[in-house]
């Protein structure tokens, strides 16, 4: 039988370019001691565990085994959960089931990366997600496979460059207002549209950065008195193993990210995710992805995602904030990534977003993208 | 937890190489024949997790090579990155939580495609150990070599179990080692890393595993009886080899502990037959002293071979659950344990308890 | 503070079977034919060939040839420099490569395409695999996707 599992304690490190200073036991130890002490719980109480990275693009083979000693893991229970861009979502469903199936009563979500420093290395990586044979030759990464799905998007709806980079303009400013985010520097719309193209229609300021960083997040069945913040539903969606049967046109394409959403929604009681949503935290690696994806999210009608921005409404003060954290445009330690999602919207349900925090909100949407293009989906509330 | 069983468990014959199947094909075989087996349709299965090795496969985010294999596409679907033992944990996570009413499970590893060693190197923390040029077969002799000097036995004992294990495996029509090796023959086998000879290391393999868990109701509907998994623990250890005593007691013994209070086993002779993921001949004899079973004289134990016979990566220690499940499911034995472990000398084990019900 | 950094790059080689459906689509690009796989229960027919169906997850039991002329449904321009995992050095850029849908087929396949002035593309042209007059049976047997009488 189900019990219910909330969110008690959230610990992120400063997200950067470059973290020389610590190696991954070190870091992954910043994010966890960080989480511990906002759940208020001693390190011992931990039950459980489960951490990921990608482990292939750091060149350290079973990560999780070495990085033990900085997240408290040593004698206990730890799973790696690694699903590349999803990892992040992937730990916090796999510790909500941990949970939710009576397994453990406290577990904590580790996710870290800590890349070597040389450039590009994160293209190489997600180059050897795919197919050795069919796909890794013409495949540049997830700049590639996404601006496949940008191109689709804007010959379908016109969508301008403009309009796209509005949203990482947005999200620059909401950065500054949180202290963990790696890109803070304002950006105008003119200098994202005469950044370099890297994949066209996806210029550099188009698209995600990599960072340097790690989060914790505390899950658990008996939060007794503490702020905490409630899961209320719990959906992924995976999708077909070759990038031509996952791209419009093919017969059995799939909309992942929809999938997941009504599922969730119908465990949360959602009818209405446009209204009901006080705030979302989408896994946004690129500006063109937002607007097809907040679509796919029942967010707005198909073709019009981009007004979502254009209008105004997902400011921080607007009627459905869109990553007040700056979401995934600003920072990107990929481990971390989709769990930082959650977390954020964590810290809105708990009113502890400091000076990025969204008025009262009740009901969190987060969004976890990766693979070969599939979805999860975490909905936040603050009742049980 | 609340019941979980298990309805079906399926595996292929391993191989030092299937070049002739690509992760897609190799997953494809087991998925379908355990479909064939229990009766399940792909439209009936609710999730699935998959246990692979993104440095095995040499493939980041392994788990895409086999999504239309599993029938993923479409479902909720996620991965563990460690042995297909610790899969299940997380499969019963999800039957418990009520969300689904079962789960698909498959593990794969092709050793063939990949520089074993090399990988194997790549696991050792990149200060102090990886410069070093260690990899795994060097750490299993450095556990041996612990091991011997603790019990002060001699080399000789490593390759009468080798022998033993060899004597199983010879009989297992999945096992990729074949021959009934004489103790003999195993000492005169190459050196790979003293006092380990190559036949006292389990083999590199290519294989896959499958199986399907269920909740309570769905093992009702079925009229034969079901095999249930009773009772789980696992737990990782310290990471630098420095860090422990390889030839001291591991954190098995806590781990197969909490296995066992979890499935109310009592007595270590209740458990009638035991599958252990043993990469050396050494660890055939630790693992059982670990988990306090050196005194049972009649548990059936290995009796596929153990991983002696076969190391599919990631999928072995499904492969040992898949072993005690159709043993139990034969009516061989009522109790039975199952170990999985991830790291080469035992830095992260698990282990099940399985009952016939 | 020096803080020391360690420099260690796995220098890994693979060896990644194409297995059965995969061996037999390189055989046929050396013949310039491009094979699909078929399922005859839900009529799917699928390129690159493979043994799961992307429809009911059953065997795809035909291998059937398909023309090599194909409409065009996404393309991209890739201009900035990575490292190549298959050559261990920086892909030549810029390059285009699109998704293509081989007539007769229900999926796209992903290649790269001769033109690499975007503004002349537009998804629904017609397109043509132009094969390499040496083949050796790899997928670069295809030289690439031209446009195919000019739509």
């Amino acid at each position: 039988m189900k019990h219910p599992v909330a969110i008690i304690g959230s610990g992120q490190t400063n997200h950067c370019s470059r973290r020389l200073d610590v190696n991954a036991p070190e870091l992954t130890n910043e994010a966890v001691q960080a989480a511990c002490q906002d759940a208020d719980i001693d390190i011992d109480e931990i039950d459980a565990l489960v951490v990921g990275n990608m482990e292939h693009f750091e060149g350290i083979h079973l990560s999780d085994l070495w990085v033990t000693e900085g997240t408290g893991g040593i004698k206990k229970p730890q799973l790696k959960v690694a699903t590349g861009g999803t990892t992040g979502s992937s730990l916090a469903q796999a510790a909500y089931y941990l949970v939710a199936g009576g397994l453990f009563k406290n577990v904590l979500a580790v996710g870290w990366e800590r890349l070597s420093d040389s450039e590009g290395e994160t293209t190489t990586g997600i180059v050897t997600a795919f197919d050795p044979i069919y796909e890794r030759p013409t495949l540049a990464g997830a700049v590639s496979g996404l601006a496949i799905l940008a191109c689709q998007y804007q010959q379908q709806y016109h969508t301008t460059p403009e309009e796209a980079a509005e949203v990482v303009v947005q999200a620059r400013k909401n950065a500054q207002l949180n202290p963990h985010a790696h890109l803070t520097k304002e950006v105008t719309i003119e200098e994202v549209v005469s950044s370099p193209m890297l994949s066209s229609p996806i210029r550099y300021l188009d698209m995600c950065p990599t960072s340097d960083g790690a989060c914790a997040l505390l899950f658990t069945s008996d939060p007794k008195k503490r702020n905490c913040a409630w899961v209320k539903g719990v959906s992924s969606c995976h999708n077909h193993t070759y990038l031509g049967d996952v791209v419009n046109g093919a017969a059995d394409f799939k909309q992942t990210l929809t999938i997941a959403a009504q599922n969730a929604y119908q465990q949360a009681g959602i009818k209405d995710p446009r209204k009901e949503f006080d705030v979302v935290e989408m896994y946004d690696p690129c500006t063109w992805s937002a607007f097809a994806w907040s679509e796919a999210l029942g967010l707005a009608d198909p073709g019009k995602g981009s007004t979502i921005w254009t209008s105004g409404a997902s400011k921080l003060d607007g009627e459905l904030p869109i990553n007040p954290s700056g979401g995934v445009l600003c920072t990107n330690p990929i481990g971390a990534t989709g769990l930082i999602r959650v977390a954020e919207a964590s810290l809105q349900i708990r009113k502890k977003a400091g000076d990025r925090q969204v008025k009262d909100p009740k009901l969190a949407l987060t969004t976890g993208f990766g693979g070969s293009f599939w979805n999860e989906v975490m909905i936040l509330g603050e009742n049980r | 937890m609340t019941a979980v069983a298990i309805l079906g468990a399926t595996q292929t014959k391993h191989s030092k190489s299937r070049s002739d199947a690509n992760y897609m094909e190799l997953a494809f075989e087991v998925v379908t024949k355990l479909l064939e087996e229990t009766g399940v349709k792909h439209s009936e299965i609710d999730t699935v997790i998959t246990a692979s090795s993104d440095f095995w496969d040499g493939r980041t985010i392994s788990d895409i090579a086999v999504q239309d294999a599993v029938g993923a596409a479409g479902k909720s679907a996620s991965k563990v990155s460690m042995d297909g033992a610790f899969s299940l944990v997380y499969a019963s996570a999800r039957i418990s939580s009520g969300a689904f009413k079962n789960c698909l499970v498959v593990g794969h590893g092709k050793a063939s495609e990949g520089q074993a060693r090399k990988i194997a190197n790549a696991a050792f923390d990149p200060h102090y150990q990886r410069p070093l040029g260690i990899d795994d077969h060097g750490a299993l002799g450095l556990q041996a070599r612990a091991y011997l000097q603790e019990k002060n036995l001699s080399p000789e004992m490593l390759a009468e179990t080798a022998a033993q294990s060899a004597h199983c495996y010879a009989k297992n029509p999945y096992s990729h080692r074949t021959t009934n090796w004489t103790s003999e023959a195993i000492q005169k086998s190459q050196l790979i890393a003293d006092p380990l000879h190559e036949l006292e290391i389990a083999p590199d393999s290519d294989g896959a595993c499958a199986m399907l868990l269920c909740n309570e109701k769905e093992a009702q509907k079925r009229e034969t009886s079901s095999i249930w998994l009773d009772g789980f623990g696992f737990a990782t250890d310290v990471h630098s080899l420095g860090d422990r005593h390889l030839g001291k007691p591991s954190i098995l013994s806590q781990v197969s502990q909490q296995a066992f209070r979890r499935a109310g086993v009592q007595d270590y002779r209740e458990i009638d037959i035991a599958e252990v993921h043993d990469a050396s001949s050494a660890q055939t004899l630790m693992w059982k002293e670990d988990m306090g079973l050196q005194n049972h004289s009649h548990l059936l134990w290995n009796p596929s071979g153990g991983a002696m016979g076969a190391q599919p990566g990631f999928a072995t220690g499904l492969v040992r659950v898949a072993e005690v499940y159709q043993r139990l499911k034969k009516g061989a034995a009522r109790t039975g344990l199952a170990h999985g472990m991830t790291g080469f000398v035992g830095q992260a084990h698990c282990v099940w308890v399985l009952r016939r019900r | 503070m020096n803080h020391h950094a360690v420099h260690l790059k796995p220098e890994l080689t693979y060896q990644y079977a194409a297995g059965r459906y995969g061996s037999i689509f390189l055989a046929g690009l050396k013949e310039k034919k491009i094979c699909a796989s078929h399922c005859t229960k839900c009529k799917r027919t699928l390129v690159p060939p493979r043994i799961a169906c992307t429809s009911c997850f059953g065997k795809m039991d035909k291998i059937v040839e398909v023309p090599p002329t194909a409409t065009l449904l996404a393309f991209t321009l890739v201009s900035f420099p990575f490292l190549d995992p298959f050559t261990g050095v920086k892909r030549p850029i810029p390059y285009c490569y699109g998704m293509v849908q081989f007539e007769g087929t229900d999926n796209n396949f992903q290649y790269f395409l001769s033109e690499k002035n975007t503004s002349k593309l537009k998804l629904g042209m017609k397109m043509i695999a132009v094969f390499k007059e040496a083949r050796n049976g790899r997928l670069d047997d295809i030289l690439y996707f031209s446009l195919h009488n000019r739509s």
